[in-house]
């Protein structure tokens, strides 16, 4: 296959019912939400139950898939997180949130800053980075993105003040975006 | 909302981790404060690469399988559903030659032919089927999938790495390479604190991916690369780096 399809030319196939073009995604980003999955949820099985149906929303709901509030790929992610997380919570028999997308959140153009490090020269380099903060901040920022805790229950489990994690939060993004800037990323839009 | 105060709660916003309340108040911010906006948009760019972070897994072979299943049924339940007419459904599919108008004895003759002949094909190929997903199964199960990428020697071209269990060798797949004249060769590499150790050669045919096999413990360095040498391969790499895989 030399002439691969680009993300919405396969969009614009589903919404043509084309189960090929279903396929096409998967190959290309069912891996990465099946990891992120397995990384919320820390279970395989699990995973596989939120990828299947965040695939099949996806083939389900095409119709009214509009790419001009964001990528597919930023979405299937999105979704895949969240979906995690609400299984998450279901299991450890917590009242489920609102958990629906909300809107603003893919609809600004995340791609740029995406392709720079999916494309840097050596994958590990966003990990390095992560490893590299202070592991207050890592620890703040993993359990809000990969545990799906508000900054509310992270102070609870962390045992600091809210203000704390309000700022750990923050610091966490500014540092990476500065290791990240260090190694010849531009993460400004 | 001031400034200020937005300005400690974007982060939270861009890692979905404010309640209800304060999302509501940051969004009303944002939409009439530029510079507050300029800064989310840059959180929630660095949010959105957190993936990109995680361990890879290759995800069972089942799953896929089961995912197109489900939507090949989906899809054969809407086309049941008399509200839609059948051309608007199935205008352009490969399933437009079933809805063209037959004599219907001649239909009648060619579905059986083809339910037959379709049902004898289909058991032999769902016992293939079978025995190619339980092998991938296994394989997938213990296999470990590397991207690789293209330098900016080579731009186009991008490839996986697959781990293939606790054996001291993988399979590299590559394409989007450019074909070697025959006096060259494509030369595999695995690094160590950028130490390289020669670890297979291969070449490409004209727009056909590539599969090479790499003999060594992948789990005891740290890089992948693919340069080009002279035809048999060098005991160092000379040229430059084409190809890379961080492992």
């Amino acid at each position: 296959m030399t002439n691969e399809r680009t993300d919405q030319e396969l969009i614009a196939a589903l919404q043509r019912q084309e189960v090929q073009a279903l396929e096409e995604l998967y190959d290309r980003f069912g891996g990465l939400a099946y990891s992120l999955a397995f990384k919320v949820l820390g279970d395989g099985s699990l995973a596989e139950d939120v990828v299947q149906e965040v695939f099949f929303n996806l083939w389900r709901q095409a119709q009214s898939f509009d790419g001009s509030r964001g990528s597919v790929r930023a979405w299937l992610l999105a979704s895949s997180r969240h979906r995690s997380i609400d299984f998450l919570r279901r299991r450890q028999a917590k009242a489920e949130r609102d958990v629906e997308l909300s809107a603003s959140e893919f609809r600004l153009n995340t791609d740029d800053l995406w392709s720079q490090v999916a494309n840097h020269l050596d994958h590990g380099l966003l990990r390095q980075a992560l490893a590299q903060l202070p592991e207050s901040q890592r620890q703040a920022l993993e359990l809000a993105y990969f545990g799906g805790l508000t900054q509310a229950e992270i102070a609870d489990a962390t045992d600091v003040p809210l203000g704390t994690v309000k700022g750990r939060l923050r610091l966490a993004l500014e540092k990476m975006k500065d290791l990240l800037e260090s190694q010849g990323i531009r993460t400004a839009g | 909302m001031e400034c200020a105060q937005v300005a400690e709660l974007t982060a939270a916003y861009a890692l979905a981790a404010l309640p209800e309340g304060e999302r509501r108040e940051v969004e009303a911010h944002v939409a009439a404060c530029p510079e507050c906006r300029a800064r989310l948009a840059q959180e929630q760019a660095l949010v959105a690469v957190l993936p990109l972070a995680v361990e890879q897994r290759a995800p069972p072979a089942r799953l896929k399988t089961r995912l197109l299943q489900a939507a090949r049924a989906d899809l054969a339940t809407r086309e049941r559903q008399p509200d839609t007419p059948a051309h608007a459904r199935r205008r352009g599919g490969p399933r437009s030659f079933f809805a063209t108008p037959l004599p219907y004895a001649a239909a009648a003759v060619l579905l059986l032919f083809a339910v037959g002949g379709l049902a004898a094909w289909g058991a032999q190929l769902r016992s293939l089927n079978r025995q190619a997903d339980a092998e991938l199964a296994r394989l997938r199960s213990s296999t470990r999938i590397l991207a690789a990428q293209g330098t900016e020697a080579a731009p186009g071209a991008s490839g996986q790495v697959l781990q293939l269990g606790e054996q001291q060798r993988a399979l590299l797949l590559v394409r989007g390479l450019p074909t070697l004249p025959p006096d060259k060769t494509y030369q595999v590499w695995l690094l160590k604190d950028g130490k390289p150790v020669g670890a297979g050669l291969f070449q490409v045919e004209a727009g056909r991916e590539a599969a090479a096999v790499v003999t060594g413990d992948l789990s005891r360095y740290d890089l992948l690369a693919v340069t080009v040498e002279p035809a048999g391969g060098l005991p160092l790499p000379s040229g430059a780096i084409v190809l890379k895989a961080g492992l």
